[in-house]
């Protein structure tokens, strides 16, 4: 090894102890031991590595400094969660002025309610009581037409639900004969909906162990759709206007 | 932002300040030069750590984690101020000139002046090889640099401090048998 190569591999002798492979080093180390130049290059590197060392380490802390660290990195703490807080805060805002905005409209489009249009129509269903009856009926493209008219100032509500014993809804309405404390369900029922071909029409009744009876009435002008009457009391006649047998 | 995890926690950061802020602010004044300049690095550093403190997988890493942010945030500013003053070490050379035989303590002020004058790429491996005693692979990753690089970096930076800090006993001196500047 030259003074060249020894001067180089000392000036990369880590403060660590030698970071040089094991076979430069020991090739260094015996170049030094037969060269005093070398060995003072040497001697030097190291003394002067110590005393920058030391030197670069002597920097004063400010007593202080701690506290000041402290408070500053509790400040930035802070500081995130208002930020949280403010963020988190603005969007359930937002959130809230989105709901308040689609309930304002669906007020603003919700269509507005006459009062005059309101008795106007309860007139109309007190003046011709079939009209409510209609009312339900009409989805079902079926128009009130019994060929035995039933006495409809006994209506009480129509409306749609579950045939007895079945899921399929179908139109219906209640009529209440108070005097003679009875009461009937007329179902009104396409053939489509089910097939009643097999029960009785035109009165026939079939009492069931608590009193109900069942009547089938026949509409005038459709043969697909029949009035389906379950009731209680003396007769089918209780629930019809008078005189109307047909 | 602080996790509220368990590393993330309050009882997180503050051992970390705890052990750290010394050896933190000395790097950042070698760095930077400058006392105040210092403390706002080291506070800007916690705060960061405090930050992304969930990223700290192995806090056995903590010290080269920490010191790596506060480098991070020492070159963001610098990056902002471009004005600073620095020699050029294309003259300097790799290799020790001839030494003087003996040497005194350095002068930690005049030492700062000459870390002063070094690019920062090459004041912080000098820094970190004398400040934080690290191997050459350390720094090469601390630094994310090759370690051929850093070692040649390194070379150069002793180079010049050689020069600023000592008077070699073959130059030219005012006081006859003065050997060293600032020694």
């Amino acid at each position: 090894m030259d003074c060249n190569t020894a001067r180089m591999l000392a000036a990369f002798f880590g403060r660590q102890g030698s970071e040089l492979a094991p076979e430069d080093a020991a090739e260094l180390n015996a170049h030094v031991a037969g060269c005093p130049t070398c060995a003072a290059a040497l001697r030097f590197e190291r003394v002067f590595d110590d005393r920058v060392g030391k030197a670069m380490l002597a920097v004063p802390v400010p007593t202080d400094l701690k506290a000041r660290l402290f408070d500053g990195v509790a400040a930035a703490r802070g500081a995130w969660y208002r930020q949280k807080f403010y963020t988190v805060a603005g969007l359930a805002a937002t959130i809230l002025i989105a709901i308040g905005g689609v309930i304002a409209y669906q007020i603003e489009k919700a269509p507005e309610l006459n009062l005059s249009a309101i008795v106007a129509a309860e007139d109309e269903d007190a003046e011709n009581p079939a009209t409510p009856i209609n009312r339900t009926l009409s989805p079902y493209g079926i128009r009130y037409s019994p060929e035995r008219s039933f006495d409809l100032r006994q209506l009480v509500t129509p409306g749609e639900k579950p045939f007895p014993g079945q899921s399929r809804k179908v139109p219906f309405f209640l009529l209440m004969n108070v005097p003679k404390n009875a009461q009937a369900t007329v179902y009104v029922v396409r053939d489509t909906d089910f097939n009643w071909k097999s029960l009785p029409l035109d009165g026939s009744s079939a009492l069931s162990k608590y009193g109900f009876q069942l009547a089938v009435v026949a509409d005038k002008h459709r043969a697909d759709v029949v009035y389906i009457v379950v009731f209680t009391g003396a007769g089918l006649e209780l629930f019809l206007e008078n005189g109307s047998s047909a | 932002m602080p996790s509220m995890g368990a590393t993330g926690s309050r009882r997180g950061i503050v051992p970390l300040v705890e052990q750290h802020y010394q050896s933190l602010y000395r790097y950042a004044y070698r760095l930077s030069g400058a006392a105040a300049d210092a403390e706002d690095l080291t506070q800007e550093a916690f705060c960061k750590a405090q930050a992304q403190l969930t990223t700290l997988r192995d806090p056995e890493r903590s010290r080269p984690w920490l010191f790596a942010i506060l480098r991070n945030a020492y070159l963001h500013r610098a990056r902002s101020d471009r004005a600073h003053k620095q020699v050029s070490l294309e003259m300097v050379g790799d290799l020790p000139a001839q030494p003087s035989a003996e040497m005194l303590d350095v002068d930690p002020e005049q030492l700062q002046g000459a870390l002063n004058d070094l690019p920062e790429g090459f004041r912080t491996p000098v820094i970190l090889f004398y400040f934080e005693d690290m191997s050459y692979r350390d720094i090469a990753e601390q630094m994310n640099l090759p370690i051929g690089t850093v070692m040649s970096r390194l070379a150069r930076a002793k180079s010049h401090l050689r020069e600023r800090l000592v008077l070699v006993a073959d130059r030219p001196s005012g006081s006859g048998g003065e050997v060293t500047r600032g020694l």
